[in-house]
């Protein structure tokens, strides 16, 4: 057993000194994943307040989501920084709802930018995998590149262009592009 | 066939243009539920077994948000220094849990221990105190109202016997 482990049996059983410690480790992680999230819309200024309601979620109803974790599973790291990334995207999502009178809007927020209107065609359900889709997605609409998306789905490059080739090859068959 | 797959490289333009005829663009949340938060970390930390892998994976492909989340939970382990979180953070975190009250009360236990810290330990002592006084002051009232009642009945019976009547009217016999 690892001494954060330990610790956080120690914390689990009400230890305070243990989740004064448990908050001087993981803040910075916390922090990080939820200002990470919230910067780049705008929002950095209420991270401190989203961290908080991070922890709140932890110890409340006697620890129930610290209980939770197993450490046979994942990093307490990650675990943490995929809490603390939904609690940003939670806190956005609710912003959005936010309503404000007309008149205090600046004009050039309210200028919207000319969208050319584009044919989308649905593919049929099963049609590409799930991984199939990502890779697609990942590549074209996020304009990653093949290392990256790599890293991403935790599989090596050449994984990522043969899964890319046989979705392709699906799409043409679907669409029965003629050969050239 | 190898010439017609030779177009479809990763980034060319061929696939490119064959990618915008298929996207969709649906946020709309309707995809495929939200794994449990330990699901997801596993899935970044890479101990899922297939099935599961699959099932996060058709998750992330139904949202750009499942997308978004996967890439900065990786992002977050690239080793790149965390900036210190404000002090107030830590002080504010830090007050959520307060330490129990006493050693021995056997109130350890999350929520139980925060209460049992919340409440100060003199207010159990004024507490008894109230009721000690209200059992004095409840028995003095009683002590009081039996006094008065006595008084009221040696009253009545000295006022029978001035009235002359000829008998005692506690010996009930006739004089």
């Amino acid at each position: 057993m690892s001494a954060e482990t330990a610790d956080l049996d120690r914390l689990l059983d009400g230890d305070k000194p243990a989740w004064d410690r448990f908050v001087g480790r993981y803040a910075p992680v916390i922090f990080a994943a939820v200002h990470r999230r919230l910067g780049p819309a705008g929002r950095g200024g209420d991270a401190e307040d989203v961290a908080q309601d991070v922890f709140v979620r932890l110890c409340a109803r006697d620890f129930r989501l610290l209980r939770a974790y197993d450490a046979r599973r994942a990093r307490i790291t990650t675990w943490l920084t995929v809490i603390a990334h939904s609690a940003a995207i939670d806190h956005l999502r609710r912003q959005r709802g936010y309503t404000q009178p007309l008149d205090t809007v600046p004009e050039a927020a309210l200028a919207v930018d000319p969208i050319e209107p584009a044919v989308r065609l649905r593919i049929p359900d099963g049609l590409l995998s799930p991984r199939q889709s990502l890779v697609l997605d990942m590549l074209y609409k996020r304009d990653m590149d093949v290392a990256d998306a790599a890293a991403t789905l935790g599989v090596d490059p050449q994984t990522i262009r043969s899964t890319h080739h046989k979705a392709l090859i699906k799409l043409r068959a679907h669409f029965r592009e003629p050969e050239d | 066939m190898s010439g017609s797959d030779k177009s479809y490289e990763p980034g060319s333009p061929e696939a490119a243009e064959l990618w915008r005829q298929i996207e969709v663009e649906d946020d709309s949340g309707s995809g495929p539920e939200t794994p449990e938060t330990l699901l997801i970390a596993a899935y970044v930390d890479g101990t899922l077994d297939p099935p599961a892998r699959d099932r996060v994976e058709a998750w992330m492909a139904g949202s750009s948000d499942a997308l978004d989340l996967v890439l900065a939970a990786r992002a977050a382990h690239a080793g790149a220094p965390l900036a210190a979180p404000p002090a107030d953070l830590l002080t504010r975190a830090q007050g959520l849990v307060r330490p129990p009250v006493a050693a021995n009360t056997g109130w350890r236990h999350g929520g139980a221990g925060w209460f049992a810290g919340m409440v100060r330990p003199g207010m159990w002592a004024a507490i008894t105190a109230a009721m000690l006084f209200a059992a004095v002051v409840s028995f003095e009232l009683g002590r009081e109202t039996t006094v008065k009642l006595a008084a009221t009945q040696t009253l009545t019976v000295a006022s029978a016997d001035d009235d002359g009547l000829g008998f005692d009217p506690i010996a009930g016999d006739l004089l």
